[in-house]
């Protein structure tokens, strides 16, 4: 079984030691890299090509949220998480346009990191469904002006997958709507991230309001 | 008959003998006559009496026979005799003088002085009833004119001729001729009399101008003393009387006396008031100490009475004056202490900037001497960059005495160093003053630089405070949060990895985790209220977004927030100055307001960003200095102030007693 793939990056030597251990605990999950600033997060995620990416917002230099918005420049493929201390709405907001698939607290447990990266592996949701509403409320009122509605390269299918994520199904409960395999919808939603060059159901469904696939009657 | 009369003679015409005895006797009369007429010419030309006058003629036209009797009466304007003479009439006039002198006139005057040719009466005695002369004529008759010359009638010539000759026109026109001498006569003497009294009027004219003058004179004198002044002029006074050598002056003015060595009571005093300033202080008093001549007037004439007023007047004149000029001088001696001693520098500048007058102080600012400086232009003191705007303040027509300028300049010193001077510059009241502008300079080259000081060490206290704050902060977000992360999860693991651990113990692990993840949150929250690390991570707008949303879910307070223009990025300094402003002002608002709602408008112009908050609470009266802000304790504010400064904004509070507070600040690009 492969491994994901998870690259740290955190100014903080402890700190990311600490968590390089919680994540080597398991068995599926592996550090390919290790970075103390944005900058080397960036290179080494260009390089190194992992999964999934955690990175501090606090380092010096290039912080988490810029070195998130290069790394999805060149790696769009890679899922974001941010570690961080503070969750305060600015924050949010802040690293979900620069396209981060979630955050975590800096507190959080090794259970929930873990398996938030498995999560957003598997292209579950990493955002609560709460935040997640205000997330698309706050950008519905700073993006209205959009210009010309891009064409949905999305099949029909993808789309109503798309909607069940972005109103806060996890991939069972999809599942189970549309009849469908876990494992299925799962590959759909891989699609869906290659299509659209993201690396989370986030930034997925975030994109896909942005460009007015979706609108705020589909996600309430 | 002809005769030739020349040269008052009475020629025979050659050729011709009368021996006629009549017209020899004729003869012989004009011969008398036109002696007696050249006697009265001689009279004429010398007597200056009419008395002497009137009677000589009469005598002389007596005497010689031509006639028998003259009487003349001088009358005035009504007709009353004034004077009388006559020759050959005796005691018998009297009655006729008696009559005279109740204004009636015999017949033959009133019908003389209606006529300018003589009026013969043939025959007196029975012609003249009412004449009391009538009976002197015996047989002869009368011949009678007025006195008259140059239009004006004097009198009346009467006299007794034969009767013949009465009726001979040459005689008549003789006797008329006679009469016009004599009317001559009294004219010029008329004229002397006049001549002389005008004369003498211009004599004493003289006298009270040159009294006057003379105190004018003596007033004027350089040094003189009210006391020598009224020593001198009373002295002078008695010499403008009519009587110097009997008069004797007195001046009593506010209590002193002056007095003419020879003064005593005197028996004939003539006195006026001395009046100064509306008030009684003395009088002036002139007094003859003996008796004059008697005059019809009194002992004084009208003109003295005159002059002793015009002294009096001229004495209060001077004293009034010279009590202002005093006024004046202590008033200018005091303006003048106050001008020397002033701490600041004053000059006093004629209209094109030359200086006139300075003071003391001003040696000290510009390090010249007073005889440097007068006389030179002002406008030399002071940088050449700075005379361009000096001009336009001394050369612009300032109206009226508030409307003083006050500006800074930059003044060169003479040993070269430069001195920051406040100056006021005013206009001088007065046209007449040679000086027009008072300059009076302030050196506040110390006050500047305190204050240049000050505003330098405010701004490193700032940045100082900031640096320890994020150092504070960074330590506390590195270290002890990290820690406190750190052990929370490391707690978590212990609860998760030890299944076989006591209920009792994974709730007592729990506990401490939930502890340890408060104190986290505390820390964090200290942290970020220190320095937050979204305005470093995030930018200006999303930490201004952050503190509107914390004074809601911390205070209660609603928060809108307005934006307009495209968002960019100021200098960090900047960025984190308006925070911090803002952060200040929300805390004011918190503390004092008792508002319940804050609106925020962040403008992002093209020179710059302008931030407005305004509050809907009680408001506060803002005060207009920075020192009556310190006073009341408002340092909030004066921090404020200081901190849009160092990176040059401005801040402007309004404010009004129930009305809310707005705050404004605008930061240039």
């Amino acid at each position: 079984m492969n491994k994901i793939q998870v690259v740290l990056a955190d100014d903080h030597m402890l700190f990311r030691e600490g968590t390089r251990r919680v994540i080597e605990q398991e068995p599926d999950l592996e550090v390919t890299g290790e970075a103390s600033n944005g900058e080397e997060a960036v290179r080494l995620v260009s390089q190194l090509r992992p999964q999934v990416a955690i990175l501090d917002i606090a380092m010096p230099g290039v912080n988490g949220i810029e070195a998130a918005r290069e790394i999805k420049a060149r790696n769009p493929s890679t899922a974001i998480l941010i570690l961080t201390a503070y969750d305060n709405d600015q924050y949010i907001y802040a690293m979900l346009e620069a396209g981060a698939a979630g955050y975590l607290l800096k507190n959080v447990d090794a259970e929930e990191l873990t398996s938030a990266i498995r999560a957003v592996h598997a292209g579950e949701a990493v955002l609560h469904p709460a935040i997640a509403r205000k997330v698309f409320g706050h950008f519905a009122t700073t993006h209205s002006a959009a210009a010309a509605t891009p064409p949905c390269t999305l099949s029909d299918r993808e789309m109503e997958i798309l909607k069940l994520a972005a109103r806060g199904m996890n991939n069972q409960e999809i599942a189970r709507r549309l009849f469908l395999s876990r494992r299925t919808v799962q590959s759909h939603l891989g699609n869906i991230f290659s299509k659209m060059n993201v690396g989370s159901r986030t930034e997925a469904t975030l994109q896909a309001f942005n460009m007015g696939w979706l609108s705020t009657e589909d996600i309430s | 008959m002809d005769h030739i009369a020349q040269n008052g003679f009475a020629h025979s015409v050659p050729g011709r003998t009368y021996s006629h005895p009549q017209t020899e006797e004729k003869l012989r009369h004009l011969n008398l006559v036109l002696q007696a007429m050249r006697d009265i010419n001689q009279l004429i030309i010398q007597e200056t009496d009419r008395r002497r006058l009137i009677t000589h003629t009469c005598r002389i036209l007596v005497k010689t026979r031509s006639y028998y009797n003259v009487w003349v009466a001088l009358l005035d304007g009504m007709g009353k005799l004034t004077m009388a003479a006559q020759a050959g009439l005796g005691k018998s006039f009297s009655a006729m003088r008696r009559r005279l002198r109740k204004g009636s006139l015999p017949q033959c005057a009133r019908a003389a002085l209606r006529e300018s040719v003589p009026i013969v009466t043939a025959d007196p005695a029975s012609d003249c009833r009412d004449c009391p002369l009538a009976q002197e004529y015996g047989g002869r008759g009368g011949i009678t004119a007025r006195l008259e010359y140059a239009g004006r009638v004097y009198g009346l010539l009467c006299a007794s001729i034969p009767l013949d000759l009465a009726s001979d026109p040459e005689e008549r026109t003789l006797f008329m001729e006679t009469a016009q001498d004599i009317g001559l006569g009294l004219h010029k003497i008329s004229l002397e009399e006049e001549r002389r009294q005008a004369e003498q009027d211009v004599e004493k004219r003289v006298r009270e101008i040159t009294c006057l003058y003379t105190i004018a004179d003596i007033s004027e004198r350089p040094g003189i003393t009210q006391k020598e002044l009224c020593q001198q002029v009373v002295q002078i006074l008695p010499q403008s009387w009519q009587y110097p050598d009997i008069a004797c002056a007195r001046i009593t003015i506010g209590g002193r006396e002056f007095v003419t060595p020879n003064y005593r009571e005197p028996a004939h005093r003539q006195s006026t008031e001395l009046v100064v300033n509306g008030e009684m202080m003395g009088q002036v008093e002139v007094g003859y100490l003996g008796n004059p001549p008697t005059c019809d007037e009194g002992p004084f004439l009208k003109e003295e009475e005159r002059l002793i007023e015009a002294v009096a007047e001229q004495l209060g004149r001077i004293t009034e004056h010279a009590i202002a000029e005093e006024a004046l001088r202590h008033s200018e001696s005091r303006y003048r202490a106050l001008f020397q001693s002033a701490g600041e520098a004053i000059f006093l500048c004629s209209a094109d900037g030359t200086i006139i007058s300075v003071n003391r102080a001003c040696q000290a600012l510009t390090g010249r001497s007073t005889d440097r400086l007068e006389g030179t232009d002002i406008r030399q003191l002071f940088s050449p960059s700075e005379r361009d705007f000096l001009n336009r303040l001394i050369t612009v027509e300032t109206g009226g005495e508030d409307s003083a300028q006050v500006e800074e300049f930059r003044m060169v010193r003479s040993d070269g160093a430069e001195a920051i001077v406040r100056l006021t510059i005013a206009p001088l009241p007065g046209t007449d003053l040679p000086a027009a502008l008072q300059v009076i300079a302030l050196d506040v080259t110390e006050e500047r630089r305190l204050r240049q000081n000050m505003q330098y060490y405010i701004g490193q206290i700032t940045r100082a405070q900031e640096d320890e704050r994020l150092r504070i902060s960074r330590e506390l977000h590195d270290d002890t949060a990290q820690t406190l992360a750190g052990l929370s999860r490391d707690l978590g693991l212990v609860i998760s990895r030890s299944p076989g651990l006591p209920e009792a113990a994974t709730a007592r692990l729990d506990d401490l985790r939930r502890t340890v993840d408060a104190a986290l949150e505390g820390v964090r929250r200290f942290s970020q209220d220190l320095r937050p690390s979204i305005l470093d991570d995030l930018g200006l707008l999303p930490a201004l977004e952050w503190l509107v949303s914390k004074l809601e879910t911390e205070y209660g307070i609603k928060g809108k927030l307005i934006l307009t223009g495209e968002p960019y990025r100021l200098l960090p300094e900047q960025e984190l100055s308006v925070f911090r402003i803002v952060q200040e002002a929300f805390s004011n608002v918190r503390r004092h307001s008792g508002a319940t709602a804050v609106d925020m408008t962040i403008d992002f112009g093209e020179d710059a960003v302008t931030v407005i908050l305004s509050d809907n609470g009680r408001g506060f009266s803002v005060p207009s200095r920075a020192s009556d802000l310190v006073r009341s304790g408002r340092l909030g504010i004066v921090g404020m102030r200081e901190r849009a400064r160092l990176i040059s904004g401005t801040l402007i509070v309004q404010s009004d007693i129930g009305k809310g507070t707005t705050v404004t600040l605008r930061v240039p690009r």
